[in-house]
Parts: C-alpha cells; sequence; structure tokens
C-alpha cells in the first residue's frame, strides 16, 4: 500500500501549495542586476537623498566588500550571487495618492488577496497600515490622525526627505554598518521601510503595522526599519510578512533598529510567512535578517516572533540593556517543515544595573527540516543583579527532522543570576490519540497540541495576530507528523 | 579578541615539544597522520567555535629544558588500595606491571604493552582526533609513556588501578598516553591522576583513550591537581559497545590553565553513559571543559553533570554538547550545568548544546549561574559558624552532587585541595 492511500489526508496536504503563492502584473522600475558604486548613486538619486545619506551608503559598500558572508549558522544553501540581483525596483504609478481609491486597482486586488482590506482595516481594527510593496511605499493610512499627536509614521525614504535631523542622528546606532555581513549590504542598498518616532511621554492609541511582500522575481527586498521611542512613550509595532511563489531563491535581507529612551516600552510582533520552497527544497526566500533594540533606563523591548515561512531563516532579534533596570524580552515559535532551515535565537546583553530578560523560544520541526535556536545572554561586569531566564523547547514531528540548541550563556558579574533550561521530544502519541478518540481530526488534534505548545508565545501577540498566527500554525503543520 | 598564531610559530613550538619528548623517549610510532595534520589543521584561534573562550597563543611560548629527573614523587591517596604507577614527565619510574599472559589481564605501562603485546593494541588504540585537533595531533606526533589496562572478555580487573603522573619543577612538556581496553562483558576501575609542584612549568598535553566492549563496565575517576603553572591539555575519547556502562569523573582540583576535552561515543545500542566534573578556578586561572556526547545507536542513556565555582579573576568555560544521530531513537540524555560565581571580576562561559536528528527521544539541559544563597550563609552565620566555616560548607554542598561519586579518599583530597586554596581551611 503507498504512502497516498495509507494517509490520504497527509498526502493531500504535503502535496499542498503555498496558499500565498501568487504574482502581480504591475510595470515595476527595475533596475539591471548587479552591485557597484554606481547602483547605490542610482539608488541615492532616484530617491532623491541628500549627500550625507549618499555617502553613508557608499561607505557601507567599501566595508561589505571587505567581508565575507557568514557561515558560522547551522543552514546550508548555495550562497546567493550578489552580482545577480537587482538592487532596486518600484511600481511605476508614483502619483501622490489623495485616498485609497486612487491606488492601482491590480495593487488593490493584491492587497485584498493577502487579506488586507485598507478599507476594513481602517474602519474595525483601528490598525495604521503601511504597505510596501516591493521597495517603495504606496499607501499609508491613520496617518494624519497620528500626526496629531506627533506620532511619525512614514516610509523611511519619505522619513530621509522630511525628517533628515532624525534619521542622521538615529540610524546606525544600534546596528552599526559593520556589524555584520548583511547589515553592511542592507546599509549600501535598502531601497526603503518603515520609519517610526513616538514623541516623549505618548503613547500611540493604535497598533502600527506593516506588510512587506517581495513581488518582483529576481529582485532582493532590503528593508530598513527604525523605531525611536523617546522618554516615557509606548508603541506596538506589527510586522507580518507573505511573498509570492517563486522557483529562484529570492534574498531578504533586512535591519531594524529599535531606540527605547529612558522609561519607554516598545512591543515589536513579527509575523514571518515567506514562501518556503516546494517539499524538495526549491526556491523560497533566504531571511538574513538583523533586528536589535537598545534599552535605556526603564526602557522595555519586547520582541515576539512566529517564523513559519522562509527557505533559510538566519535572525537573532536582540537587545542592549544598557539602562539600569531596563526589560528586554523575546518570545519566538519557529516552525519549519520539508527542506526548511531555520537558525533563530537572540542575544540579550546586559550591561545595565538590575536589568531582566526573559527568553521564550518555541521550535517545531516537521518533514526534513532543520530548527536551531542560537542565543547569547551577556552579563556584563557592571551589570549588577542582572536576571535572566531562558527557555527552549523544541518539539520534533518526523524522525528526519532536527532540533538544535546552541546556547552561549557569558557571566561576568557575581551577583548575576542566569538559567537556561532545554529540553526536546517529540509530539505525544498520547495526545494525539486522546484527541482522535474524542472525535477530533488528527489535523485538528494536531493543530490543538501545537497552539496549546505555541500558547506562551501566541499570548504575547495583539489579538489581530493571534489570530493569524495560530492559523499559519496549524497551516505549515498540516499532515506532518511522521 | 582573535589572536592569530604565525605558520612559523606553530611549527616551531610543534618542532620544540617533538623534540623534547623524542629526546626525553617515546613510546611506539607518531600516529601516521599526526604528522601531516600538524602542517594541515593550523593552530587554533578564538575565531574557531570550539575555541573560542580558550585562548592558545600563550602556549606558543611554552619552551622547555633538559629532561626531567626520573624520581618518584610521594605517592597520592596512599590509603587507597590499588594497583599504582608512577610517571614523571611521561616517562615509567615505577609500579608492579600486572601481567596474566596473552589471554589474560595486562595492567602496566604502555612501553611494556608494546613490547609485549603490540597486537593487542592495534585496531582501537587511536582515536580520529589525532588528524582533527591540532593539540591532540602534536601528542600524537611524539606519544610518551601512561598506563595501560588490557582487561580480556569476561574477566574483572579485581583491584583498582592507580595511575599517577608527575610533572616535576621546572619547564617541562610531557605528552603522556594512556591507554585502557575492556573487552566484552569485563570490567575494571581505575584512577588517573596528574599533579605538579608548585615551581613546575611547561605544558601537559595528556590523552587518554578508552574502548569498552559489549556489556562492559569501566568507572574512571580523573584528578587534576596542578599548583605550578603548567598548561594543561587532555584529549579523553572513549568508544562504547552495547550494553556498556562508562562512569567518568573528572575533578579539576587545581590547575593554572587547563582544557579537557570529553568525548564519548556510544556506538551500540543500550549503552548508558554518565559523566560528571568539578571545577574551582581562583587566582587568574583558566578552567575550560568541553564536553561532547554521540548517541549513535537507539535506547542509549546518558546522564551529564559539571559543576564549578570561579573566584578571583578566574576564567570558567563549559562546552556541553549532546549528538543524537539520525535513526539513534529512544535515547534518554540529561545533561546539567551548574555554576556559582564568587569573584567581582571572575567569568563563566557556559554553552550547552543539544543537536538531534531523530525524533523519539528525550533530551533535556539546564544550566544555571549564580552566587551563594545569602540566607543560606545569614542561617549559618547565626548558628555560631564563622563565614570561613560557613563557605566552606556551602561549596562542600554546592559540589557534593559531584564529588560524592568519587572514592571518599579521593573526595576527601579534592575537597580539602579547593578548601586550602580558597583559604577556607
Amino acid at each position: 500500500m503507498s504512502a497516498a492511500e495509507e494517509n490520504p489526508l497527509l498526502d493531500e496536504f504535503t502535496r499542498k501549495e503555498y496558499e500565498f503563492g501568487f504574482t502581480t502584473d504591475i510595470d515595476a522600475d527595475k533596475l539591471a542586476p548587479g552591485l557597484n558604486e554606481g547602483v547605490i548613486r542610482l539608488i541615492s538619486a532616484k530617491k532623491n537623498e541628500p549627500e550625507w545619506m549618499l555617502q553613508w551608503r557608499l561607505d557601507a559598500f567599501r566595508v561589505w566588500q571587505g567581508m565575507e558572508e557568514p557561515d558560522w549558522a547551522h543552514v546550508n544553501y548555495e550562497k546567493p550571487d550578489y552580482q545577480a540581483i537587482s538592487y532596486y525596483s518600484a511600481p511605476k504609478s508614483k502619483v501622490a495618492l489623495g485616498s485609497l481609491d486612487e491606488v492601482d486597482p491590480e495593487l488593490r486586488a493584491t492587497m485584498d488577496k493577502l487579506g488586507i482590506s485598507m478599507e476594513e482595516q481602517k474602519r474595525l481594527s483601528g490598525v495604521a497600515v503601511d504597505f510596501v510593496m516591493d521597495s517603495v511605499s504606496v499607501a499609508t493610512s491613520f496617518k494624519d490622525k497620528l500626526a496629531e499627536l506627533g506620532i511619525i509614521f512614514c516610509s523611511m525614504s519619505e522619513a530621509i526627505q522630511e525628517h533628515p535631523e532624525l534619521v542622521r542622528q538615529h540610524l546606525g546606532t544600534v546596528v552599526p554598518v559593520k556589524d555584520n555581513f548583511f547589515s553592511a549590504l542592507n546599509s549600501a542598498v535598502f531601497t526603503d521601510g518603515s520609519f517610526c518616532y513616538i514623541p516623549k511621554g505618548s503613547r500611540c492609541p493604535m497598533e502600527l503595522s506593516t506588510y512587506f511582500r517581495i513581488n518582483e522575481a529576481g529582485t532582493g527586498q532590503f528593508e530598513r526599519t527604525l523605531l525611536i521611542a523617546e522618554e516615557g512613550s509606548y508603541v506596538s509595532y506589527l510586522e507580518g510578512c507573505t511573498a509570492p511563489q517563486r522557483d529562484e531563491n529570492q534574498l531578504h535581507a533586512a535591519v531594524v533598529e529599535l531606540i527605547a529612551k529612558d522609561d519607554a516600552e516598545i512591543k515589536y510582533s513579527t509575523v514571518q510567512n515567506w514562501y518556503p520552497g516546494d517539499a524538495n527544497g526549491k526556491g523560497g526566500v533566504f531571511n538574513f535578517v538583523t533586528k536589535r533594540g537598545i534599552c535605556e533606563t526603564r526602557a522595555k523591548i519586547s520582541w515576539t516572533q512566529v517564523e513559519t515561512g522562509s527557505a533559510v531563516t538566519w535572525k537573532y532579534p536582540s537587545c542592549i540593556l544598557k539602562g539600569d533596570g531596563s526589560i528586554g524580552e523575546f518570545y519566538s515559535v519557529a516552525v519549519t517543515n520539508n527542506a526548511q532551515q531555520a537558525d533563530t535565537g537572540t542575544k540579550m546583553i546586559h550591561l545595565g544595573a538590575n536589568t531582566h530578560s526573559t527568553i521564550i523560544s518555541k521550535g517545531i520541526s516537521a518533514g526534513n527540516s532543520q530548527n536551531s535556536y542560537r542565543g547569547l545572554v551577556q552579563i556584563g561586569p557592571r551589570a549588577r543583579n542582572a536576571r535572566n531566564f531562558s527557555q527552549c523547547d523544541s518539539l520534533l514531528m518526523t524522525d528526519t527532522s532536527g532540533a538544535h540548541t546552541f546556547p552561549y550563556i557569558e557571566t561576568k558579574n557575581p551577583t548575576a543570576h542566569v538559567e537556561h533550561e532545554a529540553t526536546t521530544s517529540r509530539i505525544g502519541e498520547d495526545q494525539i490519540f486522546y484527541c482522535l478518540q474524542r472525535g477530533l481530526t488528527e489535523e485538528q488534534a494536531i493543530g490543538l497540541i501545537v497552539n496549546g505548545y505555541a500558547k506562551e508565545v501566541l499570548n504575547k501577540l495583539p489579538m489581530e495576530f493571534a489570530v493569524e498566527a495560530r492559523k499559519l500554525l496549524t497551516i505549515s503543520l498540516e499532515g506532518s507528523v511522521g | 579578541m582573535s589572536e592569530v598564531a604565525t605558520p612559523t610559530q606553530h611549527a616551531a613550538l610543534a618542532a620544540r615539544v617533538s623534540d623534547a619528548c623524542r629526546s626525553a623517549g617515546m613510546v611506539g610510532a607518531p600516529y601516521p597522520g599526526a604528522v601531516a595534520a600538524l602542517d594541515t589543521l593550523g593552530y587554533p584561534t578564538t575565531r574557531q567555535e570550539r575555541w573560542r573562550y580558550t585562548r592558545v597563543t600563550r602556549l606558543l611560548d611554552v619552551s622547555p629544558t633538559a629532561a626531567a629527573p626520573h624520581t618518584a614523587p610521594p605517592a597520592v591517596v596512599s590509603g587507597l588500595d590499588a594497583l599504582r604507577f608512577t610517571f614523571v614527565a611521561g616517562q615509567f619510574v615505577g609500579g608492579d606491571t600486572l601481567d596474566e599472559g596473552a589471554n589474560g589481564c595486562f595492567v602496566g605501562p604502555v612501553s611494556v604493552a608494546l613490547a609485549r603485546y603490540p597486537e593487542r593494541l592495534e585496531a582501537w588504540s587511536h582515536s580520529d582526533f589525532a588528524t582533527k585537533e591540532w593539540f591532540a595531533a602534536l601528542q600524537a606526533a611524539a606519544p610518551q609513556d601512561g598506563v595501560c589496562i588490557l582487561v580480556p572478555a569476561g574477566h574483572k580487573l579485581e583491584r583498582p588501578v592507580l595511575a599517577h603522573h608527575h610533572m616535576p619543577a621546572g619547564v617541562h612538556v610531557a605528552q603522556p598516553r594512556h591507554l585502557i581496553h575492556i573487552g566484552d562483558n569485563a570490567s575494571a576501575e581505575a584512577v588517573l591522576w596528574s599533579d605538579t609542584t608548585a615551581q613546575s612549568e611547561g605544558m601537559m598535553n595528556a590523552a587518554i583513550t578508552a574502548a569498552i566492549g559489549d556489556g562492559a563496565h569501566l568507572s574512571l575517576e580523573v584528578v587534576q591537581d596542578e599548583p605550578g603553572t603548567v598548561h594543561h591539555m587532555g584529549h579523553h575519547h572513549f568508544t562504547q559497545g552495547s550494553n556498556s556502562k562508562l562512569t567518568v569523573r573528572t575533578a579539576t582540583a587545581c590547575a593554572h590553565w587547563l582544557r579537557n576535552d570529553l568525548h564519548i561515543l556510544q556506538d551500540g545500542t543500550h549503552a548508558d553513559s554518565t559523566f560528571h566534573g568539578c571545577y574551582l578556578p581562583n587566582g587568574q586561572q583558566f578552567v575550560d571543559h568541553h564536553t561532547r556526547i554521540d548517541h549513535a545507536h537507539p535506547d542509549g542513556q546518558s546522564d551529564e553533570l559539571y559543576k564549578g565555582l570561579a573566584a578571583d579573576k578566574s576564567t570558567a568555560v563549559f562546552n556541553g554538547k549532546i549528538m543524537v544521530h539520525k535513526d539513534a531513537q529512544r535515547i534518554e540524555a540529561y545533561q546539567r550545568n551548574s555554576n556559582l560565581l564568587l569573584g567581582e571580576q571572575a567569568a563563566m562561559y557556559a554553552k550547552p548544546e543539544l543537536e538531534i536528528y531523530a525524533d523519539d527521544v528525550r533530551c533535556s539541559h539546564g544550566c544555571t549561574t549564580g552566587q551563594f544563597d545569602k540566607e543560606a550563609l545569614f542561617y549559618l552565620r547565626s548558628r555560631g559558624m564563622t563565614e570561613t566555616a560557613a563557605n566552606n560548607l556551602l561549596v562542600q554542598a554546592f559540589l557534593a552532587e559531584v564529588l560524592d561519586g568519587f572514592r571518599p579518599e579521593i573526595r576527601d583530597y579534592v575537597h580539602s585541595v579547593y578548601a586550602r586554596r580558597l583559604g577556607w581551611s
């Protein structure tokens, strides 16, 4: 009896195509592949950037040229040819838009397919959406409402034009150009991204969110996000990704910088569902992201991520706990299926006294995938009474997948309390049996168990995302029990 | 922070060490691949993951002087009834060889074993590491004398073996090689003791290679008590057959600069490994324990426990890896590492790793770093104990989980060394 006959459900779901795999035909203003100083000058010129920005990019490019692509992560992939990538692509219709009706109808349809109805978003959920199609932000809503509070929420290109002093002061201060290979590349060629500034003492009244989408074939996407929360302010930021199906690998090397000044709080949530490649690992997005936040005195940064997509993930959202009494949190669910590979985790750098950090990481491996947690907890010599708790659990669904844990714990202060624990186990057959016996299907049972397993993390997501994330987890793992 | 040695620097070190070992007396031929590996491998740097926290550039300056005087040091744990063998700087200086003939037990120096029973050593006595790690290659390129324990299938070695390796005063290099082979369903117990004088300098680059047959049992206690400024590299490799049981307990009583690489390969089903260790560096000392267990076959078990304290300006490193290979189902592997930081400028680097390629496993690791419980200290003080006595008791309690597994003589000795070094006795 063949596997398909034995388990028709499993067969159906393992052959299931990527749900969000579609492309939009819009004429794009696109550069020929290749990277050199000319390309960077062109990107900068197209975006009408000031001279200091161009110089910054060129410096980054020179640094990048002297760097080597890192290979320490527990992932195996064919390194992209950086000269075969087009570094700029923008939808052509760039008329200033006053209302949503003026948006290209095809673009509107894409948004609808993605499930983002701008009107609905506006009317019902109170979410301001900055929609990035390829590299240029095409529609921004709720801006006026935010402007009343002095909150700036716009695309990076717009911020460079309209708030150059803020960008210049903060850009690259958390993730320096030289930080790593991908941050240097991003600094040289980033085309757009989001910029957010929350003034002193204000509390952002709505969840800010951005949907990114790689659209044009063969174009890399290099977003740059900068989020500044002034003293005593609060903001919750959501980032969600889906990408269309492609046969060639697409590179995504983003940089996210968060700055939480004294007593500020930033909550940054991500649902990542880039195209993971087909069942044999063909195609799929390379997700090489540098995300880092810096906390001043009593500030708090909380990263929450649900990672279900990408062929290769290389991502370590980190917190530098610089100020006394600052808090860093990291909650992550990473699901890998088929031939996906993920090496993800966090870094908690304790520099100030009485700093606290919490790490909860839940990995789920299915198919032939490899899922690694890699995390650093560093307690500096001056970080008195620092406290860290880390918990990294792995759930294995098949005997062909792998789950790995690589924690680094570096303590240089005798008053520190650092705890780390990790477990690896298989999805419980008795649990599945119990659910089946109660009349649930196998799919429902797995969905229930996995959602329960990841509950600690999912509960940290804002309401709008939690629903989507739960759905994603179940979809990603359907038919994956070996 | 990484420092890279130039090829000429480490080639010169290799030449100095090999020459010194050769002139003092080598035992057996260099391992064929090792000499070539010294060139191809390159000297470890902090850029390499396995050497991230361990700087070995300081070893480049090791320059051994004239051969060591071969006088036997005073006996250690004299109360212990054992087959005793003493080595000084890689040379055999005393002990009664037990030789029951070609089919019986043999316990004696490797030099004698090689002369009498070369065929009994052939198949298993070299590990791959001689071609994979620079310092292991250096050791294998100029091996010196150590203890050899050969227990044929079905035999039980009645008395424990105590091999004592001593580094005399002065700048010396020693590369002892200890070989242990336990046949199917056989068993043995051994203590490998290494010590130095307070005036000893140089390098101790020691290897232990052990093969444990199906259903066999080996219990090994490793004690490292080296008050001088000797740099110690340990390469401890164990291969286990089906249903075998291995217990390795390592006590680093005192070490100026020490790196232990412990590697266990479970090469059969239902193997059981226990490996515990403790360390307590103070002053500017550096202690690094790297462990790795490979569960290559189903139904294996392992239990790892390393506990340590870092005082003053010392640095302690723990890196433990549990590797579960594909199809090695139903593995139960536990690892725990607990550390106390006592010094304002002490540092602790821990990296407990899990690498798992099979799904029906139960693996976990836990790692903590903290300090003495102030309430416990207060409680003891309030009962009239001095601060010294209270600290001493708390250290004893903290390390008891590891030290209680040793023989009482060794446990008491190691604890007395700790207490004396920290001024708590």
